[in-house]
């Protein structure tokens, strides 16, 4: 009885074990000082690294920023003093459905829309700062949070 | 008195002027652009380029900003944001997943393109025409995107993300009806991002 328990408990936790997280997208350049938050522990961010869903990207003073393309063809572009959490990414690449919901508690932050963002596709794309949820379809947008 | 001082101080100061705001930079393709911006109490929407909503209070307040405001704003991320990604297409036979032999040149391009630009993701998208079922063309496009996969490896190709996808039959270039063999349909599509 014991041994079916711990091995029904390995079936089930082996494939928790064998599951990469999945990659949602690349930080394509970065300047002065950024960090890559990820499940409590920081690392500096750098060019190359693959970004997972619940990711968290600070940069320092003035010169520093990250450049990050998602999966899905998003492209943002965060800039000095911002912190941005890529809170919610889901994107199957087969059927083009998802959602990204991402957040900027403060600083400065681009954001091109990708195949998310076709208007098709709904309210699929979102950026919610202290004051406000930003949708964004077929578009490039500026946003600017945590000034008050 | 004090209270008084801390207000023209704060006047005075940029940072307590200026409020929370969201630009529409610019539309991209033909589709026309669309912005929602959503607070506490209303929600705007932003259609035109250079609109900006600014956030003040718990109300959105829609106006239009100067080409000069937005690079005051925005510039350093602007700039900051990644090129637009480059697609490159190889077509296949009719039921094949092997390469052909012209593909050679786009390959050739494709791999200068992933080594001139350090950091990239490729990805490989497999296509299908309509004739055959929805299942199999699923299976159709994901082996067509493989083989691409490999010939890229073979070649040489180290990017930092390489993603493979099969689309089968959902996103044909030239629509058809159901059975129709296309040549045009039958790609792989490679994104060098």
């Amino acid at each position: 009885m014991v041994s079916v328990v711990v091995s029904l408990a390995l079936l089930l936790a082996l494939p928790v074990w064998a599951q990469e997280p999945a990659a949602i997208g690349l930080v394509k350049s970065t300047s002065g000082v950024v960090t890559l938050l990820r499940s409590q522990t920081s690392q500096p961010a750098t060019p190359g690294m693959v970004l997972h869903e619940g990711d968290s990207l600070m940069t320092g003073d003035k010169a520093s920023s990250v450049a990050v393309t998602l999966v899905d063809d998003t492209r943002l572009a965060l800039g000095p003093r911002s912190r941005l959490v890529l809170r919610h990414f889901s994107w199957d690449a087969t059927r083009q459905t998802g959602q990204m919901r991402a957040e900027l508690p403060a600083g400065t932050l681009a954001v091109q829309s990708g195949l998310l963002g076709k208007r098709e596709r709904g309210n699929s794309l979102a950026v919610t700062t202290p004051k406000a949820t930003v949708r964004v379809s077929d578009a490039q947008v500026g946003i600017r949070a945590g000034k008050e | 008195m004090r209270l008084s001082a801390l207000v023209s101080l704060c006047l005075l100061l940029a940072a307590c002027a200026t409020p929370d705001l969201v630009t529409l930079v610019r539309s991209l393709s033909d589709t026309p652009a669309e912005v929602t911006v959503e607070s506490a109490s209303e929600t705007r929407t932003l259609r035109e380029p250079l609109q900006t909503a600014d956030l003040r209070g718990t109300g959105v307040q829609l106006r239009s900003s100067t080409p000069a405001e937005v690079q005051a704003v925005f510039g350093t991320v602007l700039e900051a944001t990644p090129a637009a990604s480059r697609t490159y297409t190889i077509l296949f036979a009719t039921g094949a997943q092997a390469l052909p032999l012209e593909a050679d040149s786009t390959v050739t391009a494709l791999l200068e393109d992933v080594k001139a630009h350090q950091i990239v993701e490729v990805q490989i998208t497999g296509h299908t025409d309509r004739k055959g079922s929805l299942e199999a063309n699923d299976r159709l496009s994901k082996e067509r995107a493989v083989a691409v996969r490999e010939a890229l490896l073979l070649r040489g190709l180290r990017a930092s993300l390489i993603r493979v996808v099969g689309r089968g039959e959902r996103s044909p270039l030239v629509p058809t009806a159901d059975e129709v063999a296309e040549p045009r349909n039958r790609r792989v599509e490679i994104v060098v991002r």
